[in-house]
């Protein structure tokens, strides 16, 4: 089956992926709609939406605040999968990954998980505490359904990992810029190059930047050496501080806003290295 | 076991890509130094001369007398290591690792402050650059003299008032500094949850309490006790207790969860005995969580109890039945903490006295050829305050 992620890759150059916290910074679905819709407009080419969970161990504290914000407003997993029903019911065209926790899902049971990630189209996966020595079986059976499991490894990932991990990935591969929690500061990039040359020849696949992209200057730097980049506690950021300034309509304003500033200076990375 | 790192389906590495690398180096450490004799002398020594061990066990006429059993009752007497419990035990033994894989820095999670205590002082006597303890704010409150005691042995008390501010949250926080310092620095985890390889390593290092007092029974009254006795939160005293009698069937060993005040959500702590299979902290295993599988928020009179997840190893001994998880409630606890200080003059840590709590409350049950022993898993002077202000009544 073919991967609507590796499409998107295929077809933009360079890709913009948009994480988002399900249920935050307003805990309602209709909100989730808008904020996404908004968030596509201004130049993401594919959502993550974070599942809520309780012990969000591998993020940083923004993305904890929100993780817990939506928590307080009852929004965890089943409320979230409604919430991307809702969004593909009034838009087809924005892929959706999920992001979360092993637990939730676990909770909720494979299959059954498998089942409704069909049924609403979901481009791909991503679970941040599911190795694939823990998750082999289930990874391989949600690429033979269509959505493709996302794997994260570090910017210095060995040959023979990359070897061991490449049945069990697909759409692309994300490489953190750092060893950190999420929303820290971006990495050092000539190293990233290369890890980024050897993921792509070793598994086929595009391979995007995550982990500390916040500003302008650092979308354009990642855009000269990667297919895409991953930005998720710059948003959420964007989110709180439009909160406090004004409420919903002034957070995905300023989402809105981060999120295009980042896709110009993505693209002009890519002019450059083209060039 | 059937698959490395797991007890039955219990147990695995649930963890992120960026910790696997670390893990990996520590199970093969880990593996290195089982085989070598210069690194067990070394933790021989340290145990004998600088933790105090043995620790003895003590025959509790008083107290049996005074709950009406009339079985043999002996105590472990782990409250007499160095520090105060057995936590000591593993932060030698995973210090003297860290020194072997060259790192320079100790970072640890704590509770009741007895891990937080055991790290500090083993990375003052082992000469650590530094040394970070993770403890959440509410346990901060009501552990005051630990955290005092830290700070005099030259580590940092770093407060985590995310979450519910207590244990868990603390090794949430204590997982993230590690992730961005692993080349300097080794996370000395307390307890026999965690992935892989921690529950194994922890165990191994905690297991003295069972050789020990298999031997000293034997010695003192020529068999092995019926049945053994321990308080689980995480499970590091109880399954350092129970590993070396796995394998005698005519020992049936029992671990004591916090029932705290009462069945519902949030008030008690007993994931063995109320909680479902899930994965927290690396490892599946029983955990405290919500039908859409947020972990629940937990409570127990005693901090090193409040955790709303348990080792997998223990899971696996509820699963095949080998061991028996019961549970004792705040009140229970309480009053085996006065009753054995009063009896025999020994002050029991919050955490140990809800095995002794379960004790009295099933004293009947027990003939008189029975030979009881209970993990004292560690002192109660941390506790003073707290116990005080249950004094005339129940603390909100």
């Amino acid at each position: 089956m073919g991967s609507k992620i590796k499409d998107i890759f295929a077809s933009q150059g360079k890709v913009l992926i948009g994480y988002v916290t399900a249920g935050y910074p307003v805990p309602d679905e209709q909100f989730f709609v808008e904020l996404a819709l908004a968030l596509h407009e201004a130049g993401v080419d594919i959502l993550e939406v974070g599942v809520p969970f309780s012990d969000p161990m591998a993020d940083g504290e923004v993305i904890q605040r929100a993780m817990q914000g939506a928590l307080s407003g009852n929004f965890g997993l089943k409320r979230t999968l409604k919430a991307i029903e809702m969004l593909k019911e009034c838009h087809e065209g924005l892929p959706v990954v999920l992001f979360g926790y092993f637990n939730p899902f676990y909770r909720m049971g494979l299959d059954a998980l498998t089942m409704r990630l069909k049924e609403l189209q979901a481009a791909g996966i991503l679970v941040v505490d599911l190795p694939v020595e823990e998750g082999a079986r289930w990874y391989r059976a949600i690429k033979s359904e269509g959505i493709d499991p996302i794997q994260v490894v570090p910017n210095d990932v060995s040959l023979e990992r990359l070897q061991e991990i490449a049945p069990f990935v697909g759409g692309f591969l994300y490489v953190t810029s750092s060893y950190a929690p999420t929303g820290g500061t971006v990495g050092r990039i000539p190293s990233l190059s290369f890890t980024i040359e050897r993921a792509r020849a070793t598994l086929d696949l595009p391979v995007a930047v995550g982990f500390g992209i916040q500003t302008p200057e650092d979308a354009f730097q990642i855009g000269n050496v990667a297919d895409g980049v991953i930005v998720g506690s710059a948003l959420i950021r964007a989110l709180e501080d439009g909160i406090a300034e004004g409420g919903p309509k002034r957070a995905i304003q300023l989402a809105q806003k981060k999120a295009e500033a980042l896709k110009k200076s993505l693209i002009k990375g890519a002019l450059l290295w083209r060039s | 076991m059937s698959k490395a790192g797991y007890f039955g389906e219990y147990g695995g590495r649930f963890v992120s890509e960026l910790l696997l690398g670390a893990l990996k180096e520590l199970e093969q450490a880990y593996n290195s130094v089982g085989k070598d004799p210069s690194f067990q002398k070394a933790l021989a020594e340290a145990l004998r001369d600088f933790a105090g061990r043995p620790t003895p066990i003590l025959q509790a006429k008083r107290f049996t007398e005074a709950i009406g059993l009339e079985a043999t009752l002996v105590l472990k007497r782990e409250d007499l290591c160095h520090t105060g419990a057995h936590k000591i035990n593993n932060a030698l033994g995973q210090a003297l690792m860290a020194k072997v894989l060259g790192k320079s820095e100790l970072i640890a999670e704590t509770g009741a402050g007895q891990h937080g205590v055991a790290t500090a002082t083993v990375a003052a006597s082992l000469g650590f650059d530094s040394c970070k303890i993770f403890m959440g704010t509410e346990d901060l409150k009501r552990q005051a003299p630990n955290v005092q005691r830290m700070e005099l042995l030259g580590s940092e008390v770093i407060p985590v008032a995310k979450g519910q501010g207590t244990l868990k949250d603390a090794i949430n926080e204590a997982m993230r500094y590690w992730v961005s310092h692993l080349k300097t620095t080794h996370y000395l985890f307390g307890t026999v949850a965690g992935p892989h390889p921690y529950p194994t390593i922890v165990r191994d290092f905690q297991a003295v309490i069972g050789n020990e007092l298999k031997a000293q029974t034997k010695e003192r009254f020529g068999r092995l006790p019926d049945v053994l006795i321990a308080c689980v939160g995480g499970g590091s005293n109880a399954m350092g207790a129970f590993f070396p009698f796995l394998d005698e069937a005519g020992v049936a060993l029992v671990g004591v969860e916090a029932g705290g005040r009462g069945e519902g959500m949030g008030e008690h702590a007993a994931s063995l005995t109320r909680g479902t299979v899930g994965v927290l902290h690396g490892a599946m295993s029983y955990v405290l969580q919500t039908d859409e599988g947020q972990i629940a928020p937990v409570h127990s009179v005693s901090a090193g109890l409040d955790y709303p997840g348990v080792g997998p190893e223990l899971s696996y001994l509820k699963s095949t039945g080998r061991a028996r998880f019961v549970t004792a409630s705040d009140e229970e606890a309480l009053r085996a903490f006065r009753l054995l200080a009063s009896t025999e003059g020994i002050l029991p840590a919050l955490e140990s006295a809800h095995a002794l709590g379960w004790l009295m409350a099933q004293a009947r049950a027990f003939s008189k050829d029975t030979l009881i022993a209970v993990n004292l898993s560690g002192r109660g002077d941390k506790d003073l305050e707290l116990v005080g202000s249950f004094e005339g009544g129940r603390r909100g």
